[in-house]
């Protein structure tokens, strides 16, 4: 009797420290990679950032275009993507679609939307706008700016998307660029934004990103 | 392009109650821009309404010389803010631009800023707030949806200034006077509400905040709370002597 | 199990744990998702936001608005800076377009009512249109065309004018409908200033304003550019405060907002205008010339009828403020009105719904001759007619009397098709005409709605309709700015649901018909119509686009900047001067109980709602009466002193009766109401209009008895009701109380000194 309460009690804590271990790191950082919790979320359409980065060599503005302008970087719509998707079937005959490509064909033949899941998101709270990060970054150095690429950029906080099959978030703690090193944008948790905008002078503000 | 972090901005507000009509509009424009809750009649019988600018209207005098008065209030955004020191949390704030700031990520929901606001214009969340979800298209992406349990207030449309300062930012100038304004005074019909940055003396609103002008007062001005928000007195040419004398 | 973010999401949420430690994470499911759409979206092209600008088709007045759409969503509507009527500004309702939009219930395909079991089946559009075209096809083909009835709401603009060319060349009678009509008003304009147009009243240089029943700052005729203009009026820079009388039975915005408040005996308006005439004729302030015309020559031995003291007690005055002080005011708003020139005077409303209403009107209007205000600045000035002549310009809803004999001829079943479009004819007239049950006679009622209300509920055929923001349109406002203005309307969104605009339908669908009706309607959508104007306006190479060639570019221009204006092209016409006044006045007439026990009813429209058209959107039904500050409900305002009389409270539930019937309102005892008055907000008693209006309030059309004016049009303001109390009670929902109420103010008012200006 006293054993099983003894390894009931035993099990009760390890429960109770695993659950927590798990809390506490997805809280500070990314959660473990357990129950499919570290994986990318499945997307409508096997997506391979691959193909069109690193084969293609598609910079990232020129589907993601709203990001020097807006808040939000925005994907791309079903007419941009058939832009090129007409001529590209990805079986190399006209009008002979891939399994993957057919369902893009699909939509745009129907006029329905692509419901995308979203990889990175903020919390409710925060109102976090990509122009400014953007163009920070860009400004020459001579400027008070970091002087980076826009593609560059990017990879700060979403890490190398390019040599990505499958999009998911990454824990980004440092960058190379060209010859420097940059502080990553972590996890995209509050401190490792603060402490971003620190280094760089940024506003520290509370209502600047929550309002 | 300069990377530019500080501004000499104060928002300021002037309410002249002599154009005051009551007409709404600037109520309705602020729940639209604030993704406020909608206060359905439930809401209402509680007494839980959140409405982060009302016009209170008020009666004087006895029928037939009976007169109303309209007073649209909202947060007055106190130099010297009551709610401040009160919160446990440092949920709510003044920041640089003369704003006092709500931060709902922080707030806990003591209530202890609203209990200590002499105005009533900190509204807490008692419910989550629920739209059908196709009403849901119409929020506003700029602002939070606040939760059950939150403090919320006017905030001078502080998603606006924000937009306003980073379009300043790449046209590398200064916010110009008029250039914005929030979503209360941009529908006012009358030009009642006048907004602006007080700290620029050549501004609209500063010229109408002169401790000179002879309609000027502020709300609870004896309780040295600092409003930054100034209001312009009605005026009543009809105005017996001794009813003026009477009313309070 | 797949368990992914978002599941943990959902089963952590079912939990306590769940409870605490996300409770700032309930997300929407939509928010895991980023949508991206068919086409590109204009404002993604543009980056962040894009404004459009439109109309905004919440009330008649239609303003310019601009919309702002974000990754294709419409989020805010705002005044256009640029549109000469509301100069950026705009009204609760306008705000609320967005809820129109996007509401909960709005209709998502045409559906066809069974008639034997009353159940609605979804139908498409084709099944929907070919019902309607085969019967219309088959009606005309039979040469019984006049069986067919369309009813729509008062259309300007090219709307106006395809339905019209549609009615006329199938042969159908076409009827315009709103439920507070202007015929007296046009009529007294027509008679007093020979004008076709109602005129623009200049309040923004006027020094002092006399208002006749008319709320022109809540709702009447053009409420958000009187506001405009209202503003300037009392501070604008530059010149005195302008001073505002209102003569009014009921405490209107318009009154609160009044430097004075004459609480006038319904139906008597008329009578204080001639008797201030005749006191600015005898006070020698008066123009001569219109002096002159006025008493035909003979001075004002021939307004003897209205002496002061005389219309003092006629008034009611001599009750409310004792025969001296009622006899001074006269005076005194008469030696005010002739000498802070310039003055405009200006009626309508409850001043208009009498059965002598077009007496009280004309006696007002007027007015403007004696003191110079015809046509000059601060006063009435006239309206050019449109820029486009075969475009209507002006709408206004038929008489009561045609509506009488509309339901009259239903009845006896003349009429086989009835088509309504914007228009709930069930609850908007009053319920003594039973229209609903002529309704009924018909063979096939087609309505066109966005949300389903009273009338679409009896409708065989209903036809999901665009809301104004998905469709094409243009506007001519009336009145217009003094100039000539047209107004465009643009979609700013893709429909949400298989919808399509009435404009579009009725050119879809007329060729079919027959071979002539195409003819006549050589367009296949309202975007080409409304083009087509927009190059009649380019070829007249004026207005602010002039410079701008080829037509596209022009097009593009007008478009993006909500419309097309010429401050120049203004009226030509002369006012034909004052003619003689009726020697004896007109009385009003009343129906209901004539005793001292029975009250006037004074209906009004609500400030958010108007006269119900609103009442499915929650920020309009949640927004505070100005006077009483009262939501949600039907109340009705009732002299305070009244009330302790009759011993209610508060909150009572009482019963309204007047011969036409009978409504449940609760009471709200008031300081500002006459002793002798009742007013009760229009809008609610829905049987049937999405879930915020349903089933709500009452509909004071229900207790207005059939009374009528000499134009043959309703007079609201002339039934007398009793108060008949019930047991029951509830509570009266308002701002007022919601917080701790104190005056705020130190020294609310600061008192200026008679004579001298405003600071």
């Amino acid at each position: 009797m006293k054993i099983l309460v003894a390894v009931v009690g035993l099990a009760s804590v390890a429960l109770v420290v695993l659950v927590a271990a798990f809390v506490l790191r997805a809280w500070f950082g990314a959660p473990f990679d357990v129950l499919g919790f570290g994986a990318p979320p499945a997307q409508p359409i096997a997506f391979p950032h691959t193909k069109h980065v690193q084969d293609a060599g598609i910079n990232c503005l020129f589907c993601h275009r709203n990001v020097t302008t807006g808040k939000a970087a925005t994907v791309p719509a079903v007419e941009q993507c058939m832009f090129c998707h007409k001529v590209i079937t990805g079986t190399g005959q006209a009008g002979q679609y891939s399994t993957e490509l057919a369902k893009l064909k699909q939509a745009s033949d129907n006029k329905e939307p692509i419901n995308w899941e979203r990889v990175h998101r903020m919390p409710d709270h925060v109102r976090f706008a990509h122009e400014p990060h953007l163009t920070f970054f860009t400004l020459p150095k001579d400027k008070g700016g970091v002087g980076l690429e826009a593609a560059q950029v990017c990879q700060v906080c979403h890490g190398d998307v390019g040599s990505m099959t499958v999009v998911q978030q990454v824990v980004v703690n440092e960058v190379q660029v060209g010859g420097t090193v940059l502080r990553g944008g972590g996890a995209l948790k509050m401190a490792d934004c603060v402490n971003c905008h620190r280094q760089y002078s940024a506003p520290t503000d509370c209502v600047i990103c929550h309002h | 392009m300069t990377v530019r972090t500080e501004w000499d901005h104060k928002w300021s507000m002037v309410v002249d109650i002599d154009r005051c009509t009551g007409c709404q509009a600037c109520v309705v424009a602020c729940q639209a821009e604030n993704n406020v809750p909608i206060n359905t009649e439930d809401i209402f019988k509680q007494s839980r309404a959140i409405e982060w600018i009302r016009i209170e209207r008020y009666w004087e005098g006895e029928f037939p010389d009976v007169k109303a008065r309209y007073l649209p209030a909202m947060c007055q955004h106190c130099g010297n803010a009551p709610c401040e020191p009160v919160c446990p949390v440092y949920a709510t704030y003044h920041n640089d631009e003369g704003l006092n700031v709500q931060v709902y990520n922080r707030c806990i929901g003591t209530r202890f800023c609203a209990n200590n606001c002499p105005f009533e214009m900190r509204f807490f969340n008692w419910w989550q707030p629920v739209w059908p979800e196709s009403l849901r298209n119409q929020l506003n992406p700029d602002v939070t949806v606040r939760n059950r349990g939150i403090m919320e207030k006017c905030t001078f449309c502080v998603q606006r200034i924000r937009r306003a300062e980073r379009t300043a930012i790449q046209e590398e100038r200064d916010v110009k006077d008029g250039e914005f304004a929030p979503a209360c005074v941009q529908a006012c019909p009358t030009g009642t509400l006048v907004f602006g940055n007080s700290n620029d003396p050549n501004s609209r609103v500063a010229q109408l905040m002169k401790s000179d002008h002879p309609r000027r007062y502020r709300l609870l001005e004896h309780l040295g709370t600092e409003p930054n928000v100034v209001y312009l007195k009605k005026v009543d040419p009809y105005l017996k002597e001794e009813a003026h004398n009477g009313s309070h | 199990m797949d368990l992914t973010r978002r599941r943990f999401l959902q089963l952590s949420g079912v939990g306590a744990l769940g409870a605490i430690v996300f409770n700032g994470c309930s997300i929407p499911e939509t928010e895991l998702e980023i949508q991206s759409p068919v086409l590109i979206p204009e404002d993604v092209v543009a980056g962040g936001e894009s404004w459009y600008a439109s109309l905004c088709r919440q009330c008649p007045s239609v303003e310019g608005v601009l919309v702002r759409v974000v990754e294709g969503r419409a989020k805010k509507v705002e005044g256009n800076p640029e549109y000469p009527l509301n100069l950026g500004k705009h009204s609760a309702r306008c705000e609320a377009a967005l809820q129109e939009l996007y509401h909960p219930d709005r209709l998502q395909q045409p559906f066809r009512r069974d008639g034997a079991t009353g159940q609605n089946k979804p139908i498409t559009w084709d099944e929907g249109l070919n019902e309607l075209v085969t019967r219309l096809k088959a009606l005309r083909d039979a040469g019984q065309a006049s069986r067919v009835l369309v009813i729509t709401d008062p259309l300007r603009g090219h709307l106006g004018k395809v339905t019209q060319l549609f009615a006329a060349a199938y042969g159908a009678q076409h009827l315009a409908f709103e439920p507070m009509e202007r015929v007296v008003l046009r009529q007294a304009i027509k008679d007093v200033y020979g004008q076709d147009r109602l005129p623009h009243f200049d309040i923004g240089n006027s020094a002092y304003v006399l208002s006749f029943g008319a709320d022109f700052l809540g709702t009447w005729v053009s409420p958000v550019s009187h506001s405009v203009a209202y503003g300037e009026f009392r501070q604008g820079e530059g010149r005195g405060r302008g001073l505002l009388v209102q003569v009014e039975p009921r405490f209107s915005m318009t009154a609160a907002s009044a430097d004075r408040w004459l609480p006038v005996r319904p139906g008597t308006e008329g009578l204080l205008a001639l008797a201030l005439a005749r006191e600015i004729i005898a006070e020698g302030l008066a123009d001569p010339d219109a002096a002159r015309a006025l008493t035909d020559g003979r001075g004002i031995a021939a307004l003897d009828a209205y002496g002061l003291e005389r219309v003092a007690d006629d008034t009611g005055l001599t009750t409310y403020f004792g025969k001296e002080r009622a006899v001074q005011l006269i005076q005194e708003v008469a030696h005010d009105f002739a000498t802070k020139r310039p003055s405009l005077a200006l009626g309508g409303d409850t001043a208009a719904a009498h059965t002598n209403g077009l007496f009280n009107l004309r006696a007002i209007y007027a007015l403007n001759y004696l003191v110079g205000s015809v046509g000059a600045k601060g006063g009435v000035i006239f309206n050019p007619p449109s820029p486009i002549d075969d475009v209507p310009d002006t709408a206004s809803g038929a008489p009561l009397s045609r509506w009488q004999e509309v339901a009259e001829r239903l009845q006896r079943g003349e009429f086989d098709v009835v088509i309504t479009r914007g228009v709930n004819l069930v609850h908007g007239l009053p319920g003594a005409l039973q229209f609903q049950e002529a309704l009924k006679k018909a063979d096939l009622i087609v309505s066109f709605a966005s949300v389903p209300d009273d009338t679409t509920a009896i409708a065989d055929l209903v036809l999901s309709e665009h809301v104004a923001l998905e469709a094409w349109g243009d506007d001519i406002p009336d009145p217009a700015p003094g100039y000539q203005t047209v107004g465009f309307q643009q979609p700013v969104v893709r429909p949400l649901y298989d919808s399509r605009a009435f404009g579009d339908v009725l050119l879809a669908i007329a060729p079919e018909i027959g071979d002539d009706l195409g003819a006549a309607l050589p367009w296949n959508t309202m975007q080409d119509v409304v083009k087509e104007g927009a190059q009649r306006l380019f070829a007249l190479n004026r207005g602010w686009a002039k410079a701008t060639a080829p037509f596209d570019a022009f097009w593009v221009r007008v478009l993006g900047g909500g419309g097309w204006w010429d401050t120049t092209a203004i009226s030509a016409q002369k006012a034909p001067g004052a003619s003689k006044a009726p020697a004896e006045p007109v009385r009003p007439s009343f129906a209901g109980d004539a005793s001292s026990d029975a009250f006037y009813l004074l209906p009004f429209r609500s400030h958010a709602l108007l006269e119900g058209r609103n009442a499915h959107l929650p920020w309009l039904q949640a927004s505070p009466d100005p006077t009483t500050t009262g939501v949600w409900q039907t109340w009705v305002e009732i002299n305070q002193k009244e009330a302790e009389r009759l011993e209610i409270r508060e909150g009572d539930l009482v019963e309204l009766v007047s011969p036409a019937g009978a409504i449940e309102v609760i009471v709200y005892p008031t300081p500002a109401a006459a002793p002798d008055v009742l007013s009760v907000p229009m809008g609610q008693g829905h049987a049937s209009y999405g879930r915020y209006a349903k089933k709500r309030g009452a509909n004071p059309f229900q207790v207005i008895a059939p009374q009528k004016d000499e134009t043959g049009a309703l007079a609201w303001a002339a039934t007398r009701v009793v108060i008949r109390k019930t047991e029951k009670r509830t509570r009266m929902i308002k701002l007022e109380g919601l917080v701790e109420a104190r005056q705020m103010e130190e020294s609310p008012v600061i008192q200026v000194t008679r004579g001298e200006e405003g600071s």
